[in-house]
């Protein structure tokens, strides 16, 4: 049975301001049914996804597509119609099912429960992604829709992509390499895609906070630069290939490349120095590099660590995907690493990793977990097993990283874990240094914070005591002297 | 000579011998039926001679007389018998031949542990089955090496975008293929369980770009299966396509499952094969964005979907234990270093494998000693 919604309602429908505003199909619609349902009651139901309703960052395309296919999906066995309305939220309005169906999985009062299982996998007490009500009793429910404005206009998925000449043919989200994206992408200067994020361990409870210090400096691609050198032509139009660091797989071999040359800035920058020169380097917390395995098994990577690091052996970490994607060469280059002295740290796991997989196995000294906002807020049996999980790597073996707020840090350390990266650690170094930095009233804390993270002696610029900026020192120790900014830009 | 005049099912021609002991030992193993076989190994005589042959051919000859004896004069002048059966009264009286025949020869031992000496070797089948059958391939002259092949270039970004576009128009049915996964049923041999539908990467690299290897930049190869498995869902939502299709496996990303081509396939398969189309994921996609998995996962599994994590190791499987991921199968890589461990060691619980890569009789033995259900790979041929 398909709902008849073309015959022009008996009076005037009372359009909400929103829905007037945006002028929207289905918000019309969903008004002019809610009309003719309160004039002659016919029993449909409304199943109602709430995808405006997803905790951040909010719903991915896949979510609206894939719960709209459920939807309609139904409409078309049972009969009815799905509506988007304009926040983004999809409504299903079907004739009510009979009592005894054949198959009650496959009904529109199952539907709730499969998206909300599907939209809210872990989080405690979340508003349910989905609901059914008939029209009768729901009226109210449904008009509030029609009545929310707190939510952003969402348009609809585009189905064409300009500059895909495949879209129509092949799916929404997928264009084809642009052939130049990824050289394009390795032009510029490999320096000023670099931060040097701490990996701080903080005090424990009860310890005086001046015992949090600076363990090892991370050397990571800024994701930001990265992302707009990938969006613009030099000539300042956008293009093609700018969602390629979210192709998961693209980002890696990327990785591999931008890892061969941020090795080849640091023997350029470490290499010419006599071991006599890099005698106080021990004094600086040890790098951390994050690197793939092609680049760990190759022949840059033997001559980086060959270098004479001195007691400050470089640390690695390897994602955890590359390990799974090829666990005997993970063993071969782990095996590699502990020759080497330096510290293997396994990371890009979310908590929902940590759960799915075993990383212990792989027998890291480390292991990198990423902070989220869901993870104070888990529902009880998934919070369980992710402090079983913590609890079998072991707490002083996890770094959060990401750690960008005071729960972050509440969150771990209430878990026995005491190694933290991310902004909130940066903040918070800086206001160390600041305590015993003359200059610290001139600076303020966020410039202080900039500047550490800074890999380039132009991000250092204006601090009066770079010696306080602790780290790495590829732009404060080693790029300053024209030599090395022009190994700089030799990569270019 | 009374052996050669053996009829044809009991001693093919030398020509066809090698191929027809292959065949015997391959369905041999298939099912598991026990067989027993003495394997002669005259080409390792320092000087065979043609008289040689007359000799063994004496020597065999009590043997032929055992239950469902076949006698095979492989193309190198090796010999061997299968039975079934106890026919010890019939080996030793083999045995005594060959000692009078071959004096000083070395003549004969029992099992795959024989010195490589050893003239005569009793072997117990399906267990030392893959001796039998290096025998076999071992009697066929090798042909001339071929040229050796030009080295392939490994893919790189700008011909990756260039091969993407291609691949928007291309025809890419004619590299479909379809590979048996069969499931190990005692006694019976093997029946058909799925058949995998993969692209041959070969011929699609040959034909769209010749002199490059699709598989040499790891990454670049997975971003290449994105367009890929949306041609193949396409391929597969064509009209008539899965008609009369057998239940399939397809192995897709996470990101092709949640993509509209995807929809289209499930809304293209026929009713019959809900609940018996398996989509394989492999562990790095896992966990590239679990978020997105386990979206992806309640949707396949709700639209009634097997789920199988594939790429597993004896070094990866351990850390990915079956029930937090919610597969319906695991798929273990065959590697001869199996043979020394077992599945509960490794944490896995047999009813969920897939052990791929069989290619061997010693795959296929451990298969069966672990109660592994499911085998695919060179030896896993539906009966």
């Amino acid at each position: 049975m398909s709902l008849a919604l073309t015959a022009a309602p008996a009076r005037p429908v009372p359009l909400p301001t929103r829905a007037r505003r945006g002028a929207r199909a289905g918000e019309l619609l969903l008004a002019d049914v809610l009309e003719r349902e309160a004039r002659a009651p016919q029993g449909r139901i409304a199943v109602v996804v709430r995808l405006s309703r997803l905790p951040p960052p909010g719903p991915r395309p896949y979510h609206r597509r894939v719960a709209r296919a459920l939807l309609e999906d139904c409409a078309q066995r049972h009969g009815g119609q799905v509506l988007q309305l304009s926040a983004g939220d999809l409504v299903l309005l079907a004739p009510a099912p009979p009592t005894q169906l054949a198959d009650p999985s496959g009904s529109p009062m199952a539907l709730p429960g499969l998206i909300t299982r599907l939209l809210h996998m872990d989080e405690q007490g979340a508003e349910p992604a989905a609901f059914a009500v008939t029209l009768a009793e729901g009226a109210a429910r449904l008009q509030a829709l029609l009545e929310d404005t707190s939510a952003p206009h969402v348009e609809e998925e585009a189905v064409a992509r300009p500059r895909n000449p495949f879209a129509g043919r092949l799916s929404p989200g997928f264009a084809p390499l642009a052939p130049d994206a990824v050289s394009r992408l390795l032009s510029g200067s490999m320096a000023e895609l670099l931060q040097r994020r701490a990996v701080a361990r903080l005090p424990g409870r009860g310890e005086p906070a001046a015992l949090m210090h600076t363990v090892h400096q991370m050397l990571a691609v800024d994701s930001a630069q990265l992302a707009a050198r990938l969006a613009h032509r030099p000539d300042g139009t956008a293009q093609a290939g700018s969602d390629l660091p979210h192709d998961p797989w693209l980002s890696r071999h990327i990785e591999a490349e931008l890892g061969r040359a941020v090795l080849a800035l640091l023997r350029q920058a470490w290499g010419s120095g006599t071991p006599a020169d890099a005698a106080p380097r021990p004094r600086v917390p040890p790098v951390l590099l994050r690197l793939p395995l092609a680049v760990l098994a190759g022949a840059e990577f033997a001559a980086f660590a060959a270098l004479p690091h001195g007691a400050s052996k470089p640390a690695i970490a390897i994602a955890i995907a590359e390990a799974a994607a090829d666990a005997t060469a993970f063993a071969d280059v782990r095996a590699m690493l502990r020759e080497a002295g330096m510290m293997l740290v396994l990371d890009g796991l979310t908590h929902h990793a940590l759960v799915l997989a075993r990383p212990e196995v792989l027998e890291p000294d480390f292991v990198a977990l990423a902070w989220s906002t869901a993870l104070p807020r888990l529902a009880d049996a998934r919070r369980e097993e992710v402090a079983e999980a913590v609890a079998r790597i072991g707490p002083a073996r996890l770094v959060l990283t990401g750690a960008d707020s005071e729960p972050a840090l509440r969150w771990g350390r209430a878990l026995g874990i005491q190694l933290f990266q991310g902004t909130h650690v940066d903040a918070m170094l800086a206001a160390t240094r600041q305590l015993s930095c003359p200059h610290a009233t001139v600076c303020g804390l966020r410039a202080c914070t900039q500047r550490a993270i800074a890999a380039t002696a132009v991000g250092r610029a204006g601090c009066a005591r770079p010696d306080l900026l602790d780290g790495l020192g590829v732009a404060g120790m080693l790029l300053q002297s024209s030599t090395h900014q022009h190994a700089a830009r030799g990569l270019t | 000579m009374t052996v050669l005049a053996l009829p044809r099912h009991l001693a093919p021609p030398a020509e066809e011998a090698a191929g027809a002991l292959e065949a015997l030992v391959r369905e041999v193993v298939a099912t598991g039926t026990p067989r027993q076989a003495l394997l002669l190994r005259l080409s390792r005589l320092p000087r065979a001679l043609p008289h040689h042959l007359r000799l063994a051919m004496e020597a065999l000859e009590p043997l032929t007389a055992a239950d469902r004896a076949r006698i095979f004069l492989l193309p190198n002048g090796d010999a061997a018998v299968v039975w079934r059966g106890p026919a010890a009264a019939l080996l030793a009286e083999t045995r005594t031949r060959l000692a009078m025949l071959f004096a000083g020869a070395d003549d004969g031992e029992a099992g795959a542990s024989a010195p490589k000496t050893a003239l005569a070797v009793h072997l117990g089948l399906p267990e030392e089955a893959d001796m039998l059958l290096a025998a076999a391939t071992a009697s066929v002259q090798p042909p001339a090496p071929a040229a050796p092949a030009a080295p392939r270039t490994p893919l790189d970004p700008a011909t990756l975008g260039t091969l993407e576009e291609a691949l928007g128009s291309a025809d890419l049915s004619r590299f479909a293929r379809r590979r048996p996964v069969c499931s190990l049923v005692t006694g019976e041999g093997m029946k058909l369980a799925w058949e995998n539908r993969v692209l041959s990467l070969t011929e699609l690299a040959d034909t769209l770009v010749p002199g490059f290897d699709l598989e040499a930049a790891p990454w670049l190869f997975r971003r290449l299966t994105r367009i890929l498995d949306l041609r193949m869902m396409a391929l597969l939502s064509a009209p008539q396509e899965l008609d009369q299709a057998r239940p399939f496996a397809l192995r897709l990303n996470i990101a092709s499952i949640l993509s509209p081509a995807f929809l289209r396939f499930d809304a293209a398969l026929p009713s019959r094969l809900r609940g018996r189309v398996v989509i394989s994921l492999r562990p790095e996609d896992v966990l590239a964005d679990p978020p997105a998995f386990l979206f992806a996962r309640g949707f396949a599994q709700a639209r009634g979907f097997k789920l199988l994590l594939g790429g597993l190791t004896k070094l990866l499987a351990p850390a990915f234990p079956a029930e937090p991921g919610g597969f319906d199968h695991l798929e273990l890589a065959w590697d001869p270093v199996l043979a020394s461990t077992s599945l509960s060691r490794l944490g896995l619980r047999a009813e969920r494998i897939v052990l791929s890569g069989v290619d061997s009789a010693a795959a296929l033995d451990w298969a069966r000693s672990q109660a592994i259900p499911l085998v695919t790979g060179p030896f896993a041929r539906p009966a």
